[in-house]
C-alpha cells in the first residue's frame, strides 16, 4: 500500500484529523455507491480515483510542482481554465463537500452561510484538504456574499485573486468580463513565469472542449429510455472532471461511454421500468455530496440529468476554436463563459429556458429543485422557476437541505410520494 | 373481502378494516416500537371483529412507521394515503391540511382525487402536535384540554414558532401574570398562523379538508377558517384518514 | 453470511496492472477503496467475489512481476448511513 503519509506532512497537513476524515470514506463509499446493482464496468476508473482521491492525484500535482509547475485551485465553473492550462499550471477543484469540515468552518464563519462556504473554509483552516495544501494560489470570483467575503479569510491562509463575475449581461458587463479575463491572465502569467501565447492558448480551449464534449456524450447517454447509468455515478464523473489528469479523464470516460452505448443497443438499464426520471437543478454538489442523488435514487426515482454547476451548467457550450489573435481568443472565451445561467444574475431567465429544455432532451417525468440552506439566490429564484414550470405542466417539488443526514427519513419521504405522484400522472395520461 | 389500512404515526397507530366502505377503526399509542404498533394495530381489527385473515387480501402500510411493517403487501406515503382517504369520504376535497404528532402538511389534489402537489414543514416540529403538547405541559395542563381553557378567550399574542424559543415566551408571560387561559388561546392561535402560511402555498379550489391529530381542536378550525375566509370540512374521525386512505388504495388492487 | 476477497497492492500501477489481467481473463472484480479494518493508508485495492481466489491466486504465480501485499477475507456488511 502506497503510504503518502510523508507526501501530507510535505504539504503541512493535520494527519491525525486527516485519519479521521480518511476512516470514514470506504464505507461511505460502500454504501452509496458500490452497493449499486448492475453498474457499468468502466466505473472501476472513477472508482480508482476516489480511492486514491487524497493519494495519486496529490503526488502527481506535486510532481508537478517538483518540475516548476504551479496549482491553482478553484470554486466556480466562471473560472476559465483554459487561462491556467495555458501557462502550463493545472487547475483543480477545490473541497467543501462534507459535514466533516463544516464544524472548522464555523470556527470563522457565522452558522447560517451555506454548508458549502462553510466546508470550504473548514477544509483550509483545519489542513486536511490536500488540494488546498497543494494550491500555489486560490481563485474566487464574486458570485455571491458568503464567498466573497470568505475569501478575505481564506485570503490570510493562501493567497488569492478574485475574480470579479457581473451580476448582469449587458454589453458593459460583457467589456468588464472581458477585462477581468485580462487581469486573471496577466497574474497567471505573473504567478507561473510563462507567457500565454495565441498557440498555448487555442490548444487549452480545444483541451477543455473536448472535455466537455465528453461530459456532454456521457449525458446523452442518459436520454435513453433505459439508462445505461446512474445519475450517482453520472454526478461522480462531472464531480470528478474537476480535478482529474484531463487527458486521462477524457479518454477514460470515452471509454465508459463506448460501454453505455454499447448496453443503449443492447436494451441494457439499471433501474426497473417505470422508474420515474427526475432533473435535479439548482446549487452545486461538491465531493462526497451526494445526498440528493442518493435519496432520490434510494426512494423509488432515477436522475437523468443535473442543470447544476455540476452538470450541465458546467459542460454545455464550448469555446470558439482556432480564432487568430488573442484578443479574439478572450472574446471567445467571454462569450462562453458570461453565458452561463447561474441566479447570481439578475434577471436569470436563461436559466428556466435551460430547465424546460433539459427537462424535455432527457425525457424528464417530474423536477426536484435542490438547494443548499441558505443558497439566497437559489431560494429566492424558486419563485420564478415554479411559476415557469406550473404553466408549461411539469411537477416540480423543492428540497432545501444541507450535508447533515439527519434529515433522510423526511427528505425520503417527500420524495416517495412525489414519485407517487409522478407515477399517477403518468397511468392517467395512458388512460 | 377485506383490505386494511395501517397508518403508524409518530403518535398514534392508527387502522381500518375496509370492504368498501369502514367497517372497524383502531387508534391505539405507537409507543417506543412501531413494528409492535402496526402489528397490533393489524390482530385488533381482525379479532374484534371475528375476520378471517384470509379474507383480508390486502394490507398496506403508511406514516413513519410505514418502513417496518414487514407484513405489508404494500407501503405507500402519507401524503398519497390522505388524498385518497379525504377524497373516498367527501369527493369534493381540492385541498388537505393535515397536522399530526410531527409534522404538518397540505396536500392539494384534482378532481379524481390524485395528489396535484403538496408542502411539508421543515425538519423541526414547530406548529405541529408535538408544538401544542409541549406547550399544555407548559401550562400543567393535557393537550386535549387546550380547547376548553381557550374557549371565548382572547389570545395572548406568542410570536416564536420554534418551539423552545415558544416555551421560554410562555414562560415569562407566565411571570408577567398573563391568564393561562389567553396564553392557551395564543398558543392555537399561533398554530393557526403557521397553518395558513402552509395554506398560501397552494391556490385553495374547492372543499378544505382539515385532518390528523391536532384537528380535534374546534377553537384551532374556527381561527383558521376566520384567517381564510373559508368554511373547513373536518371529517368525524380526523385521525384516520390516512389509514382509511391506504385500506382504498389496497381495495382497488384487488380484483373483484 | 457473505464474504468479500480483498487484494491489496504496494502500489497503484500494481493494482493497475492486476486489473488488466482479470479483464482479460473475465474475472469479475471491483477496484474499491482499502477497507479500513485491512489498512490505514488510504488507496485502492481490488475487490473479488471469494470464490475466485485461487484462479486469482494462481494468475499471480504466474505473473510474478505484480507485486501485492496480501490477500484478505472479510465479512460483508454495509453500513448504513442513511436512515
Amino acid at each position: 500500500m502506497a503510504d503518502y503519509r510523508e507526501l501530507w506532512k510535505s504539504l503541512d497537513m493535520d494527519l491525525e484529523k486527516h485519519d479521521k476524515l480518511c476512516e470514514v470514506l470506504p464505507e461511505f463509499y460502500e454504501d452509496v455507491y458500490l452497493s449499486q446493482k448492475n453498474r457499468p464496468e468502466g466505473m472501476n476508473y472513477y472508482n480508482f480515483v476516489i480511492s486514491e482521491v487524497h493519494g495519486l492525484r496529490i503526488k502527481e500535482l506535486d510532481d508537478h510542482k517538483q518540475n516548476g509547475g504551479k496549482v491553482l485551485g478553484t470554486f466556480c465553473v466562471f473560472v476559465p481554465d483554459e487561462i491556467i492550462f495555458s501557462a502550463d499550471a493545472i487547475g483543480v477543484g477545490l473541497c467543501g463537500g462534507s459535514d466533516f469540515w463544516v464544524p472548522d468552518g464555523e470556527k470563522v464563519l457565522p452558522r447560517n452561510i451555506c454548508p458549502l462556504i462553510k466546508a470550504s473554509v473548514g477544509a483550509k483552516i483545519s489542513g486536511t484538504c490536500p488540494y488546498f495544501q497543494s494550491a500555489d494560489m486560490l481563485v474566487g470570483e464574486t458570485t455571491c456574499d458568503g464567498k466573497k467575503k470568505a475569501w478575505e479569510i481564506l485570503n490570510d491562509y493562501t493567497p488569492i485573486h478574485v475574480m470579479d463575475l457581473p451580476q448582469m449581461k449587458r454589453e458593459n458587463d460583457k467589456k468588464h468580463w472581458k477585462d477581468e479575463i485580462k487581469l486573471f491572465m496577466d497574474k497567471v502569467e505573473e504567478l507561473t513565469g510563462n507567457k500565454i501565447t495565441e498557440e498555448r492558448l487555442n490548444n487549452a480551449i480545444k483541451l477543455i472542449n473536448r472535455k466537455r464534449r465528453v461530459l456532454q456524450r456521457l449525458y446523452n447517454t442518459r436520454k435513453a429510455d433505459k439508462l445505461p447509468i446512474s445519475g450517482k455515478d453520472a454526478l461522480l464523473i462531472t464531480q470528478i472532471a474537476f480535478y482529474d489528469d484531463l487527458e486521462r479523464f477524457i479518454q477514460k470516460t470515452e471509454e465508459l461511454c463506448d460501454e453505455l452505448e454499447r448496453r443503449i443497443e443492447k436494451g441494457v438499464g439499471v433501474f426497473p421500468e417505470n422508474t420515474p426520471r427526475i432533473l435535479v437543478t439548482g446549487t452545486p454538489m461538491a465531493i462526497p455530496n451526494w445526498k440528493i442523488h442518493h435519496l432520490i435514487e434510494t426512494s423509488g426515482g432515477s436522475v437523468v440529468c443535473e442543470e447544476t454547476c455540476t452538470g450541465t451548467r458546467y459542460f454545455e457550450n464550448t469555446v470558439k476554436e482556432n480564432n487568430k489573435t488573442l484578443d479574439e481568443q478572450i472574446d471567445a472565451l467571454t462569450d462562453r463563459y458570461l453565458n452561463i445561467n447561474c441566479a447570481c444574475f439578475t434577471p436569470n431567465e436563461g436559466r428556466i429556458d435551460d430547465i424546460i429544455r433539459l427537462y424535455k432532451e432527457y425525457n424528464a417525468d417530474g423536477v426536484i429543485y435542490n438547494t443548499l440552506s441558505f443558497c439566497h439566490t437559489y431560494s429566492v429564484e424558486y419563485k420564478k422557476v415554479k411559476e415557469a414550470l406550473d404553466k408549461e405542466g411539469i411537477p416540480v417539488m423543492m428540497i432545501e437541505s444541507d450535508y447533515s443526514l439527519q434529515d433522510s427519513g423526511q427528505i425520503k419521504t417527500r420524495l416517495e410520494a412525489f414519485f407517487e405522484m409522478l407515477k399517477e400522472r403518468k397511468s392517467a395520461y395512458a388512460k | 373481502m377485506y383490505t386494511i389500512g395501517i397508518d403508524t404515526g409518530s403518535v398514534a397507530t392508527k387502522g381500518v378494516l375496509f370492504n368498501g366502505n369502514i367497517i372497524k377503526k383502531v387508534i391505539i399509542p405507537t409507543g417506543w416500537s412501531p413494528k409492535n404498533a402496526s402489528k397490533q394495530v393489524y390482530t385488533l381489527l381482525l379479532e374484534d371483529n371475528n375476520v378471517d385473515k384470509n379474507k383480508v387480501k390486502k394490507v398496506v402500510g403508511t406514516g413513519y412507521g410505514r418502513v417496518s411493517m414487514v407484513f405489508a403487501d404494500k407501503t405507500v406515503t402519507e401524503i398519497t394515503c390522505h388524498a385518497k382517504g379525504a377524497y373516498f369520504i367527501n369527493n369534493n376535497i381540492r385541498t388537505i391540511l393535515d397536522i399530526g404528532g410531527q409534522d404538518s402538511k397540505v396536500i392539494s389534489l384534482d378532481e379524481y382525487g390524485n395528489v396535484r402537489e403538496f408542502f411539508m414543514n421543515d425538519k423541526c416540529a414547530a406548529g405541529t402536535g408535538r408544538f401544542l403538547q409541549v406547550m399544555a405541559n407548559l401550562l400543567e395542563g393535557d393537550v386535549n384540554d387546550l380547547d376548553k381553557l381557550a374557549e371565548g378567550t382572547a389570545p395572548k399574542q406568542i410570536s416564536s414558532m420554534c418551539t423552545v424559543f415558544a416555551e421560554s415566551e410562555i414562560v415569562s408571560l407566565l411571570a408577567n401574570g398573563a391568564s393561562k387561559e389567553s396564553i392557551a388561546a395564543g398558543i392555537i392561535q399561533s398554530i393557526a398562523n403557521r397553518a395558513v402560511t402552509l395554506l398560501s402555498k397552494t391556490s385553495i379550489k374547492g372543499d378544505i379538508a382539515f385532518t390528523g391529530g391536532v384537528a380535534k381542536s374546534n377553537i384551532l378550525k374556527k381561527y383558521i377558517e376566520s384567517k381564510i375566509k373559508k368554511n373547513i370540512y373536518t371529517p368525524n374521525d380526523t385521525q384516520i384518514i390516512g389509514a382509511l386512505g391506504a385500506a382504498v388504495i389496497g381495495w382497488n388492487m384487488i380484483d373483484k | 453470511m457473505q464474504n468479500n476477497t480483498y487484494i491489496l497492492f504496494p502500489s497503484h500501477t500494481d493494482g493497475l496492472s492486476l486489473e488488466k489481467l482479470l479483464k482479460e481473463k473475465k474475472i469479475k472484480y471491483t477496484i474499491v477503496p482499502t477497507p479500513r479494518q485491512l489498512s490505514k493508508c488510504c488507496g485502492i485495492s481490488i475487490k473479488i467475489n471469494p470464490n475466485d481466489k485461487e484462479k486469482v491466486e494462481e494468475l499471480l504465480i504466474k505473473n510474478p512481476n505484480i507485486k501485492i501485499e496480501g490477500i484478505y477475507t472479510l465479512e460483508k456488511k454495509t453500513k448504513k448511513f442513511f436512515v
